[in-house]
Parts: C-alpha cells; sequence; structure tokens
C-alpha cells in the first residue's frame, strides 16, 4: 500500500458574492498515483487544481482542508512540490522576458544554485525540450510555436521537482503531433521522478493515455470516482454518463457515417466487430 | 446581460467610480451657482476703491480681504469665477463647433479632403498647449476673444480627430448604407444618420477638457497674455497678487482655492467616466 | 527600424514647417504692418526699421518672405531683442542651460518618486489607500502649478524660513527644491497613477499566476517580472513630460524668478518685446517636437516585440 499523498477534505470555495464554485470537494491520492479530473468547463476542474495549489484569490471564501504530505496547505504560500502546468498558453507565459530567463529563475530559487549553474540548467533543460537554442541566447515567447509554449510551460511545471504534478488542459489548444510531444514530456518526467499527477482534461482519450483513476466533476461538486476504465464502462452518475456518451469513438463515428448510408462504413462496421 | 446583473457583477467599486462623477458634477454645479448668484449673498456688494481699506486681511465684512485699492475680494473673485468658468464652457464650444464639422467632412468624404484637414490637425496636436497659446497670444494680444480664438485652433485637432474615427466606423454599416441607397444627400447622412450616433463620446471627452481649458486660461492670464482689466478672472487675480502676495497672502489663497477645487471637479468626472470604461481598473 | 524612424523624422520635419507656416500666416494676418506687429506700437529708430524689412524681405512676395523666415530660423537667425539690444539667439544660449538644469532635476523626481509611489499603492491595496492615492493625485493634477508654487513659498520661505524663495542663489541645492516640487508635481501624480494602474492589471495576468506557481518569492515576481511588464506606458509617460519640460516651464521660473528661459520670455511680454518673445517660443516648441520625435523612436528600438518583428 502506498503512502498517502494528498487529501483534500470537505473543501469549499465561494466568491465575495456568495456564488459556490466548489461544494463539499474529498479526494484521496496516493504517492506516484494518477487522477484525472473529467468534466465539462465551468464544473470547477481548474478552481480545483488552483485551490490545492493554493492560488485562488483571497476575495473567495473557503472551507475545508487541504492536507499535502501530512501537513496542512496555507492558501497564498506556494509549495513547490506541487508543480503547475497552465492552461492558457498565450497569457501564461510573461512575454517581456526570454523563456530562458523566465526558467533559470525558478531554477536558481527553487534549487538554491548559483545563478550562472541555473543559466546552465535552464539551457540544458530548454534543449532537451526542444525549445532553446544551443547557443544560449534566448528566445523571447512571441518567437515560439504553440506547442513549444506548452513545452515550456511543463519545463515550469516540473523545474522544481514537484512530487505532484498539476497539468490543467495541457493538449487541449495543440494539435496532435504537438499534444502528444506535451503528454509524452509529462510522462517522461513521472518516470524518472516517480511523481503522482493529477490531469484535467475533458477528452477521454487523453486521460486513457495517462491516468488509473478519475473524479467526474459537474457544477463544483465530485460525482463519482473509480477507475477510469470502470467510470467509462459502467458510468453511474448522470454528468458521467453524459461525458462518456458525448465521446466520439470509433464506433460511433462509424455509426454516425452509417446513418448517412455510407456503404463503405457497412464494410468497416463488420470488421471492426469481427474483431 | 440584464442590467441587474450587469450591476451587480461590476459590485461597490462600480460605485467608487459613480461616486467620483457625482462628487464632480456637485461640485461644478456648486460653483456655477457660486459665479452666477455669489453676489448676491456676500456681505458687501459694492466694488468701489476705498485706500482706508487696502490690502486687509479676511474679515466678517470682507471675508476674502481687500486688494491694494481697497476693493472686496470676495466679490472679485466671484466675477472672476464667471470668466473663469465662462472661458471654460466657451472654449470647448467653439472647438467643438470647429471640430466637429471638420472631422466630418473628413470621414465621411476622405481622400484629398481628409488627408488635408488630418495634417493640418497634426500641427496643431504636437504643439504644446501653453507654449502655442503664449505664442499666438503674444502676436494677437490678450483678450476674452483671443483667449477663445486660441484655445479653439488648439483644440479642434484633438476632436476632429476622435470624431472622424467615430464618422469613418459608423460610415458603412448598413444603414448608412441604405440611407445613400435611397439617394440622400452627404450632409444630410452625416447630419440625419451619423453625427446622432457617433456625437456622445466626443462630447464626453471635450466635457473632461473643461477643466483643462480653465487651467490654460488661468496660466495665460497670470503670464499677462490672457485676459485684460476690466475683464477678470481666477487667473488673473492670482496674476495681480504676484507683487503682494507675500505680505498679504488672502490675495492669492482664495482665488487660487476656487480655482483648484473647479479643476478638481473635471478631473473626478474624467476620472470616473474612463474609469467605468475600464474594466480592468475594478476593485477585486 | 530605420524606416519607421525615417518616416517619423520626415514626419515631425513637416510638422515643425507647419508650426513655422503657421505663426507666419498669423503674423501677417494680423492687422497692421508686420513691423508695427513687431514692435508692439513702439516707434523704431529708423535703422533698426529698414535692418528689419530687410530680414524680413517685406518688399518682396510672400512666398519669398516665408522661405527667408525659414530660412532664418534654421540658420540660428532669430532677430534682435528690441528690450536688450542683444540677439535673440544668444539670450537663448544663456538662459537655456539653466531651465535644463531645473528640467533634468523634476525628471528625476518625478520617475524616482512616481514609480515609488505608484507601485506601493498597487501592492498595498485597501479601501483607505485607494481613497488616498485617488484625492491626492486628483489634487496634484488639478492644481495651478504656479499656485502650487506660491503656497510652497508661503508656506517654507515665509513662515518657516527654510528655503529660498527666488532666483538660483549659488546654484546650490536649496535653491532647486521648491522649484523642482512644483515642476515635478503634476507628472508625480500621473506617473503615479498610472503606475499603480498598470501594476494592478499586470499582477492579475496569468503569466504573474505562472511565476508565482514556480515558487518565485513576491518580491521577486513584483520587482521584475510586474515591474517590467507594467513599466512601459510609464516610461512613454515619462518621455512625454522630457518634451514639455525641456520646452520650458514658464510659469514656475516666473514665479521662482529662475534665471531661464521661460522667466526670460515672462519678461519679454512685460516688455513688449515682440521678437524675444516669438523667437524664444518658437525655438522651444521646435525643441518640444523634436524630441517628441526621439523619445518615439527610441521606444521602437528599446521594445524587443516591435525591435525583433520590423526587421533589424
Amino acid at each position: 500500500m502506498s503512502k498517502p499523498l494528498l487529501k483534500v477534505d470537505d473543501l469549499s470555495l465561494s466568491t465575495k458574492r456568495g456564488k459556490e464554485i466548489l461544494k463539499n470537494v474529498s479526494l484521496d491520492l496516493v504517492e506516484g498515483g494518477s487522477l484525472g479530473l473529467l468534466g465539462s468547463s465551468g464544473s470547477g476542474k481548474s478552481t480545483l487544481a488552483l485551490a490545492i495549489k493554493g492560488l485562488t484569490r483571497n476575495s473567495f471564501s473557503m472551507s475545508g482542508r487541504i492536507i499535502f504530505n501530512g501537513t496542512e496547505l496555507v492558501r497564498g504560500k506556494i509549495k513547490k512540490e506541487i508543480g503547475m502546468i497552465f492552461q492558457d498558453v498565450a497569457s501564461s507565459i510573461n512575454p517581456a522576458f526570454t523563456v530562458y530567463d523566465q526558467l533559470s529563475d525558478v531554477i536558481s530559487e527553487s534549487k538554491k544554485v548559483s545563478k550562472a549553474d541555473a543559466r546552465a540548467l535552464a539551457e540544458e533543460m530548454l534543449i532537451n525540450f526542444g525549445i532553446g537554442s544551443s547557443n544560449g541566447s534566448g528566445s523571447y515567447p512571441h518567437q515560439l510555436s504553440g506547442g513549444m509554449k506548452q513545452r515550456f510551460l511543463v519545463a515550469m511545471g516540473i523545474a522544481t521537482e514537484p512530487s505532484l504534478l498539476i497539468a490543467d488542459e495541457p493538449s487541449s489548444s495543440l494539435d496532435i503531433f504537438a499534444s502528444t510531444d506535451v503528454l509524452k514530456l509529462i510522462d517522461e518526467y513521472r518516470k524518472s521522478s516517480g511523481c503522482a499527477l493529477i490531469l484535467i482534461s475533458h477528452d477521454l482519450s487523453v486521460l486513457r493515455a495517462m491516468v488509473s483513476d478519475v473524479a467526474v466533476m459537474d457544477e463544483g461538486r465530485i460525482k463519482e470516482t473509480g477507475s477510469l476504465l470502470e467510470v467509462i464502462d459502467h458510468p453511474k452518475s448522470d454528468a458521467a454518463k453524459l461525458l462518456v456518451d458525448s465521446e466520439l469513438t470509433v464506433e460511433r463515428a462509424l455509426e454516425l457515417r452509417l446513418s448517412r448510408q455510407d456503404k463503405q462504413a457497412d464494410k468497416e462496421v463488420a470488421d471492426v466487430k469481427s474483431k | 446581460m440584464p442590467k441587474s446583473e450587469k450591476a451587480k457583477l461590476m459590485g461597490e467599486s462600480q460605485n467608487m467610480f459613480n461616486n467620483k462623477i457625482i462628487i464632480g458634477t456637485v461640485m461644478i454645479l456648486f460653483f456655477i451657482l457660486f459665479s452666477v448668484f455669489g453676489t448676491l449673498i456676500g456681505p458687501s456688494s459694492d466694488l468701489s476703491q476705498d485706500y482706508d481699506l487696502s490690502l486687509k486681511p479676511p474679515s466678517l465684512e470682507h471675508p476674502f480681504g481687500t486688494d491694494l485699492l481697497g476693493r472686496d475680494m470676495y466679490i472679485r473673485a466671484v466675477q472672476g469665477g464667471r470668466i473663469s468658468l465662462l472661458v471654460g464652457f466657451l472654449s470647448i464650444i467653439v472647438s467643438l463647433l470647429v471640430g466637429l464639422p471638420l472631422g466630418a467632412i473628413a470621414g465621411y468624404y476622405g481622400g484629398w479632403i481628409d488627408t488635408l484637414i488630418m495634417r493640418s490637425a497634426d500641427i496643431f496636436l504636437s504643439m504644446p498647449t501653453i507654449l502655442g497659446a503664449l505664442l499666438i497670444m503674444a502676436l494677437i494680444g490678450p483678450g476674452l476673444i483671443n483667449i477663445l480664438i486660441v484655445f479653439s485652433m488648439l483644440g479642434w485637432a484633438y476632436i476632429a480627430r476622435l470624431f472622424r474615427s467615430n464618422v469613418i466606423s459608423i460610415k458603412n454599416s448598413d444603414f448608412i448604407l441604405s440611407a445613400r441607397g435611397l439617394g440622400a444627400s452627404g450632409p444630410r447622412i452625416i447630419f440625419r444618420h451619423i453625427a446622432p450616433n457617433s456625437v456622445g463620446p466626443v462630447l464626453l471627452f471635450a466635457l473632461m477638457n473643461i477643466g483643462t481649458a480653465i487651467l490654460a486660461e488661468s496660466v495665460l492670464s497670470f503670464l499677462g497674455v490672457g485676459l485684460q482689466p476690466p475683464v477678470v478672472s481666477w487667473g488673473y487675480l492670482l496674476s495681480e497678487s504676484v507683487t503682494r502676495y507675500m505680505v498679504a497672502p488672502w490675495l492669492m489663497y482664495f482665488p487660487g482655492a476656487l480655482l483648484t477645487l473647479t479643476v478638481i471637479g473635471f478631473t473626478l468626472i474624467g476620472e470616473g467616466v474612463s474609469s467605468a470604461f475600464d474594466p480592468k481598473e475594478r476593485y477585486e | 527600424m530605420w524606416r519607421y524612424a525615417a518616416k517619423r523624422l520626415i514626419e515631425t520635419i513637416l510638422v515643425i514647417l507647419g508650426v513655422t507656416f503657421l505663426v507666419f500666416a498669423i503674423f501677417h494676418l494680423v492687422p497692421g504692418d508686420p513691423i508695427t506687429v513687431l514692435s508692439g506700437g513702439r516707434t523704431l529708430p529708423s535703422s533698426v526699421e529698414t535692418n528689419l524689412r530687410q530680414s524680413f524681405g517685406l518688399d518682396k512676395p510672400l512666398y519669398l518672405q516665408y522661405f527667408y523666415y525659414v530660412k532664418n530660423i534654421f540658420t540660428g537667425d532669430l532677430g534682435m531683442s528690441f528690450s536688450k539690444n542683444r540677439p535673440v539667439i544668444e539670450i537663448l544660449k544663456e538662459t537655456y542651460p539653466n531651465s535644463i538644469r531645473l528640467a533634468m532635476a523634476a525628471i528625476m523626481i518625478e520617475t524616482i518618486v512616481g514609480i515609488g509611489v505608484g507601485l506601493y499603492f498597487a501592492v498595498r491595496r485597501s479601501r483607505y489607500n485607494d481613497a488616498i492615492m485617488t484625492v491626492s493625485t486628483s489634487l496634484l493634477i488639478s492644481i495651478p502649478v504656479f499656485w502650487l508654487a506660491m503656497i510652497l513659498q508661503q508656506i517654507f520661505g515665509v513662515r518657516l524660513k527654510w528655503l529660498p524663495v527666488s532666483g538660483m542663489g549659488d546654484g546650490s541645492l536649496r535653491y532647486y527644491i521648491l522649484p523642482v516640487i512644483t515642476l515635478s508635481s503634476v507628472f508625480i501624480a500621473y506617473v503615479a497613477q498610472t503606475m499603480r494602474s498598470n501594476m494592478i492589471k499586470v499582477m492579475g495576468e496569468d503569466y504573474i499566476r505562472t511565476a508565482r506557481a514556480s515558487g518565485i518569492t513576491e518580491s521577486k515576481v513584483i520587482r521584475k517580472y510586474g515591474l517590467k511588464n507594467a513599466i512601459s506606458p510609464v516610461i512613454t509617460l515619462i518621455g512625454i513630460d522630457l518634451g514639455a519640460l525641456m520646452g520650458g516651464a514658464v510659469a514656475t521660473e516666473v514665479i521662482f524668478n529662475w534665471p531661464g528661459i521661460g522667466n526670460q520670455i515672462y519678461l519679454a511680454i512685460l516688455a513688449r518685446d515682440r521678437p524675444l518673445v516669438m523667437g524664444a517660443v518658437l525655438t522651444l516648441v521646435i525643441i518640444f517636437i523634436f524630441i517628441n520625435f526621439l523619445v518615439d523612436v527610441s521606444y521602437s528600438y528599446f521594445d524587443p516585440r516591435i525591435r525583433n518583428s520590423e526587421g533589424r
């Protein structure tokens, strides 16, 4: 049995004007475990992630506890053991500094190494991630492609060597190749460090590839938790059913084509079923 | 979005900015009333010269003190207010009268006439207000009318530029095209269709600049190229005090304070309006 | 970037020519013979009048007169001062450095104080602090500078007798304090306001959240990341004021009897010395426009986004 890493205990969060964003959310995660947060947009996934990271706005009122590694987290106090990969690539990178500068700042701050060492480490990391140039000159964010920017945010998220990584829709804005690259980078880091992962996504195929457990959220509540396969095969809550039903699987895609009386599809369906 | 919901989202911060507009408006109304009716409520109402009363500090009988010639400074301050406010409002009105038609013509017709108008606007826009006014006033001489001429020369360009861009943005909308299709003439389209739909922001901008005009007039009068007696403004009273305020500071305290408070009124309205348009400024 | 600079230079030259044309046009539209206008009604010695007629080319057609006028300005021949009986350009050379000293001191103070105050009120937000900021900046922006100067003189000069209220004395720091406070007051308010509102905006951006989430300390987030992102409109503002200050500070110099160009213009107005007024003010307007051009072009050099995108 692995040691528990994160425990969210009856967490509720509401705005100053009383709008509830999270209602009685509880969840557990063991060391090295992986959990997908599934839900439609506005269901509170991202807010939950920010709350765990300690980044909720001060004006929000919060009740409940978040326990990480046996200690209760204080709001506003950033734990570098928790890494975060943000969703909005365009706005989450500072446009006024080179990516090289930003990453070496994070490294020197977290590893307490000299500026020169931090620079060397940052450069190595950027090259490994396919972002930096080998001559060490930094690039400004506006000179990077969307995939490079997302990979840079992964680098920022894991630069502090966290034991829990939270990734908020890390691939949803990217094309399929760039998206696979990003997921691979996250996977490689997990393999080498054994860190736990919370992955927010509304894409079941991404979750299938990355996590073993899943929590389904709707309107600020957790409706259902369980192993990913269990939830996909036998969704219990309405929210989970709706999400699973809306996934465009191979079979469903073919059925759609079938409904248009596509003869080629006829044969393909037969092929799939015979396997 | 329904209005109530929007109000709720904007929250208390929105009230703060509305407060700025309300306080500013109340202040300005107060000083307008003061300037118009102030002579009726003062303890004395005559401006006769009386050398026995020369340079007396404020008293019950002369709440703002007296000047070198023994004239009551309260009455003079009220009269100065009339002119200061008049210059502020009139110079903006004249600027509008010049700037709006030129902006409309430039925006509606485009082409060489647009280039001509906007290039000359650039010249006025690039001139520093006080120095530019000083330059022209030095040539044409002091006086109320000349001040208005100079301020509208320097002020029309902003208004024309702003109105032109509004006209251009509305010119190609469907309802203008359909009016044109029905054979309406250019001036008719500008007056009946474009102006009512685009003049609002320009008027607001002009209103916010009244305070600037009042300040600029005070500087010019202070430097001796503004007004000429017997027409006095707050700025003129301040320039009169310049040789004596070290020994008789009340000569400058009262006109200066009235001037400052009036301009603050316009500044507050300006800040209130611009932060109401800028969602980022709201207090979380 | 060079293309942009060249385009702006041409625009600037056109605008300066436009200003000279405007002055020339008004000069000729004002009723009366140009020489009478210039002399302000006084009778000039006939030799002086002949000289003037010659230098303005008054017997030539109008377009040639304009040509002479522009040529004279750009060769530094701004005419003779009536009251001082000396070339205007000499008087400018003598007094302008004192104005620049004052302007530089004011720019320094408004940059340091304005940015500092703006940052403080951006980071320490509360209903109370926000109100202090609003009231004090509105006051500083609205107060006529020459009245502020009079008040400062009353308090620190007449009542407390701490500081000199007039002149430049031996040029020591004491003489600078009140004029510099006066001159920088309005832009301290503008700079603080702009700094604060930009900083508040920037500190709410996603990339600041990224920096915080990566474990960078709050003070570094503010000092390095927040400041650099928020400061460029503030620099723009200071650039605008640089132009305005180099264009002289007439009212402030008059009140403090500062031996600069602004005070000279005022004395010339009193003496109805029109060549001196027109020559000095026109020079200042041209300097103002030209400095704005320089400031404008230097931004395009310092902003990495513009520098990189428009080609080196």
